[in-house]
């Protein structure tokens, strides 16, 4: 997968989380993640809208695996609803992209 | 050693002023520490420091330094401030936490120091953050040097001009500029380092 590939998983996942929690665009918080490729980063990031994409890497990067974190922080969300959303958003997002995830929460 | 002190509500943009003032001040030849708080046990906002000197970034997790781990800032700054060489330390405190409870902390490790407050606002979401966490907002603003609005970009001149109406309102007096820091970082610090850290 290239850049341009991994960069639509963070769009995708972050879009769905959002869309889902926070449907109305009005979030007290923000969600992030970062995608560590090796020879560079992924970063991207939600505050409500639609979510954005900066990549810190030397182009063009090539990555058959990442080191993907989320953090999710936001106020009036419950744990369980932000990790049922989490869950549905990644296997919706990695099964469409024939990605495979090992998971480790913290 | 001096200190920066960056706030602002989560999503508001710190770490990426931040990034760019320690630019500013590596150009200048100003050794400089970063000191990053984030709510969990898993650091994203350092991965933004990829391919920067990573020597003098130190992170701080598991907790908000306004709280539960204002000792872990102290420590912190102590153990930055040991070596001489370090002219400089920003502090990014993670976005739900109480700038002056912070400014408590700091002083703990040096009643005397020398803190540049510089708040960010999330433009867009200044009237629901009012809403929800006016106490947080207010707190932020009490002691603030200068007022960044950022995402400029998605207003509309009405929005912008009625937020900064607010945060006159909130802060009188206080130096406020604006901007897309996505895409004008570079110069926001400027004119933030040259008013508060270049003199």
């Amino acid at each position: 997968m290239d850049v341009e590939q991994w960069s639509g998983v963070m769009l995708a996942l972050l879009g769905r989380l959002r869309d889902r929690l926070c449907p109305d665009g009005l979030l007290l918080g923000h969600f992030k993640a970062s995608l560590n490729l090796g020879a560079g980063f992924i970063y991207a990031n939600t505050t409500g809208e639609d979510p954005l994409v900066r990549v810190s890497a030397d182009l063009p990067l090539e990555a058959p695996h990442g080191l993907l974190k989320i953090a999710l922080i936001a106020y009036e969300l419950d744990s369980k609803s932000v990790q049922r959303a989490l869950d549905e958003a990644m296997s919706a997002v990695f099964e469409q992209r024939g990605l495979r995830a090992e998971f480790q929460s913290t | 050693m001096k200190t920066i002190l960056i706030s602002g509500f989560l999503g508001s943009g710190k770490t990426t002023l931040a990034l760019e003032l320690a630019r500013l001040l590596k150009r200048d030849g100003v050794r400089t520490a970063l000191v990053i708080n984030e709510v969990g046990e898993v650091g994203i906002d350092a991965d933004l420091f990829a391919g920067e000197d990573r020597s003098q970034l130190f992170e701080i997790f598991s907790g908000c330094v306004c709280c539960q781990v204002g000792s872990d800032l102290v420590e912190t700054l102590k153990s930055i401030d040991a070596d001489e060489s370090v002219q400089w330390a920003i502090i990014e405190p993670s976005g739900v936490a109480y700038t002056s409870q912070i400014l408590d902390t700091i002083g703990y490790w040096n009643e005397d120091a020398h803190v540049v407050q510089i708040v960010l606002i999330d433009g867009p979401r200044l009237p629901s953050l009012i809403e929800h966490l006016d106490n947080l907002i207010r707190d932020s603003l009490h002691s603030a040097n200068i007022i960044v609005v950022s995402k400029e970009d998605l207003m509309d001149p009405a929005s912008t001009n009625e937020v900064f109406r607010r945060v006159d309102d909130l802060a009188p007096g206080v130096p406020v500029i604006s901007g897309d820091l996505l895409r004008d970082a570079p110069r926001v610090a400027s004119e933030v380092f040259t008013r508060f850290v270049s003199s």
